[in-house]
């Protein structure tokens, strides 16, 4: 299925997506490292040559637009001369963060460790943002989305590779190190204070 | 930590091990070979990945003081003080266990360019971020405690005080040495213009900036209790610091420029109750002008192993009263502890309001409010606290006293 049908929008030519990929890893990987660098370039590279992807690939490419957006926010002077000369790239992040958000709440109907790291990267974005409601409610979105498949209990993991466990490891310590500083209250959990009806 | 919320996540509820290492951060960082610990038991070098695991271990621990202290009522005090104090002890032993590669002072005066020091740019952020959590951590831990005195009655009136609601003066002492030396260090956090300088160039600088602030406003708070003592000017001295920081990062996040506002005018309303005071005649002394010394993070003083013969560890004399000047005593477990002296419960003119950001006129507020006879940075023009907890400065909620838990 082509781009725009998956998400919506084409994404940058590969010079461009590697030296936002780059601004991504400088400035944020080593904060909150969400995915595989190496293995991320070597899916998206493949992608980028024929612009298409399979519907299942729509996860992944979700979190490659968060990954977009915010290298776009803290990519380099010089970077941005040396790789994307021409490129508008505030209209650029615009448009990547667009679709990111139009695709935001149906991308829980198939919630994957993917889709929960591209979450937690909106949910930081909106931080960063200074939107601080909607970051409130993004990562209670995004914590509630990792319990739901497990990502908390990892003897619930069955059948998966290293690596594979490695990365849901990284996630889930994102999610709690991201959850720990943006924490929305919960309908379950701890106290609230309310009156008791007469 | 931002909101003031009860945690989504309980470390009881969950069970993920540590991650390992990857190609992506397995580096070490040049010229060290520490070794770090890991949940196999293991002894493993100190890579980049190991930034995560400290700092899970770190947001476990405040996730966990957030719930069983902020968001637990119903004990008693005392059964409040021992939590408190098992936190600490657990954050120090924490501090401790932190590589040389992660603390910022391994990462002064080195390059950061080439191959190398690539890697050691990473270590750099990391070391600062950290360092600045940990801070916070302990403001989170103790904040209640700087106001302990404006609630009256809570300090333990002696050795024999069976007062469940009654706190150990002791661990007064130790509250309030943990929040000066978290509160200073933050503000010293300047010292490191090139680590600070690559972390306002990453998103970690908003993260950094609202811990920070706190630790401003912390300041803030400690030095309008002491305004004319050498220990008000050093917590002064810390806010304009912590200004100058926020001064240079403000192009890079909102909350910068946020800060600078805010601490700028607390520095106002310090001063202006230094004049009040100097007015009023007083002149300052006690042990306030004793400054305690800030401990090296990594290096944090033994609190809880030295055993203090009875007699010492409690205030002599009648319990305290209001307008009375009280006899200091000076912990000599904790280095350089203090007792507030000041005959002026200036923290119980503290309203429980915060200025809300979006308003053009919050600086204006903020200088007219400075002015006035009875200067407080919190009575403030067009403050609205209870509807919009997700005000754009962080962690307002700590200053809000209806979030005590005592």
């Amino acid at each position: 299925m082509p781009l725009t049908e998956l998400i919506g929008i084409d994404l940058p030519e590969p010079n461009v997506c590697t030296a936002l990929i780059d601004s991504f890893v400088d400035s944020m990987h080593w904060y909150l490292p969400v995915f595989h660098v190496s293995t991320m370039r070597a899916r998206l590279d493949s992608i980028l040559r024929t612009r298409s992807a399979p519907v299942r690939s729509r996860p992944f490419l979700l979190l490659v637009l968060a990954v977009l957006v915010m290298g776009v926010t803290w990519i380099s002077d010089e970077a941005s001369e040396a790789e994307c000369r021409g490129v508008d790239l505030d209209e650029l992040r615009k448009n990547l963060l667009g679709a990111a958000e139009r695709w935001f709440l149906p991308s829980m109907e198939t919630i994957t460790v993917e889709s929960i790291a591209f979450s937690l990267l909106m949910a930081s974005l909106y931080l960063f943002n200074r939107q601080t409601k909607v970051a409130f409610v993004t990562m209670g979105t995004t914590v509630r989305a990792a319990q739901f498949i497990g990502l908390h209990q990892e003897s619930s993991w069955v059948n998966i590779s290293d690596v594979e466990r490695d990365l849901r490891r990284r996630v889930w310590w994102s999610v709690v190190v991201g959850a720990g500083f943006v924490s929305p209250s919960s309908m379950c959990d701890g106290p609230w204070n309310i009156e008791v009806l007469t | 930590m931002a909101y003031g919320s009860p945690p989504l996540i309980s470390e009881h509820n969950s069970s993920v091990g540590q991650p390992g290492d990857w190609d992506d951060d397995s580096q070490k960082c040049p010229g060290f070979h520490t070794l770090e610990l890991r949940d196999d038991g293991k002894f493993w070098p100190v890579t980049m990945g190991s930034y995560q695991r400290y700092k899970a271990k770190l947001y476990t621990m405040v996730s966990s003081i957030m719930r069983d202290v902020y968001f637990n009522r119903g004990v008693s005090t005392r059964e409040l003080v021992r939590r408190v104090e098992n936190y600490h002890k657990q954050l120090i032993e924490w501090e401790r266990s932190v590589p040389p590669e992660l603390r910022v002072e391994s990462h002064a005066d080195v390059s950061f360019e080439g191959r190398d020091g690539a890697v050691r740019r990473i270590f750099c952020r990391q070391a600062v971020t950290l360092r600045i959590i940990y801070d916070n951590g302990c403001l989170l831990l103790f904040r209640p405690f700087i106001s302990l005195d404006k609630d009256g009655g809570r300090a333990a009136t002696g050795p024999n005080d069976t007062n469940p609601d009654s706190v150990p003066r002791r661990f007064l002492n130790i509250a309030r040495n943990q929040v000066w030396t978290s509160a200073m260090r933050a503000s010293f956090i300047g010292q490191h213009p090139e680590a600070l300088t690559l972390v306002y160039n990453s998103p970690a600088s908003t993260h950094v900036g609202i811990h920070v602030f706190s630790a401003g406003v912390t300041l803030g708070i400690l030095a309008l209790s002491a305004p004319l003592s050498k220990l008000g000017r050093e917590c002064k001295l810390g806010i304009a610091r912590l200004i100058q920081v926020a001064s240079v990062a403000m192009g890079t996040m909102p909350v910068w420029k946020q800060m600078t506002d805010v601490l700028t005018s607390l520095v106002h309303v310090v001063a202006a109750e230094e004049t009040d005071s100097l007015i009023r005649g007083e002149t300052g002394g006690g042990p306030y002008e004793e400054v305690p010394e800030v401990a090296e993070f990594g290096s944090p003083p033994n609190l809880y192993t030295l055993q203090e013969p009875e007699t010492t560890q409690w205030e002599r004399g009648p319990p305290r009263q209001e307008h009375q000047p009280q006899t200091p005593v000076l912990q000599e477990s904790v280095r350089g502890g203090f007792e507030r002296t000041s005959s002026t419960d200036v923290l119980s003119s503290l309203p429980t309001s915060f200025p809300r950001y979006d308003t053009p006129q919050s600086s204006a507020g903020m200088a007219q409010a400075a002015s006035e006879d009875s200067p407080s940075f919190w009575e403030i023009p067009h403050m609205q606290w209870g509807s919009d907890r997700s005000a754009d400065v962080g962690q307002i909620w700590m200053w809000d006293d209806a979030f005590s838990y005592l």
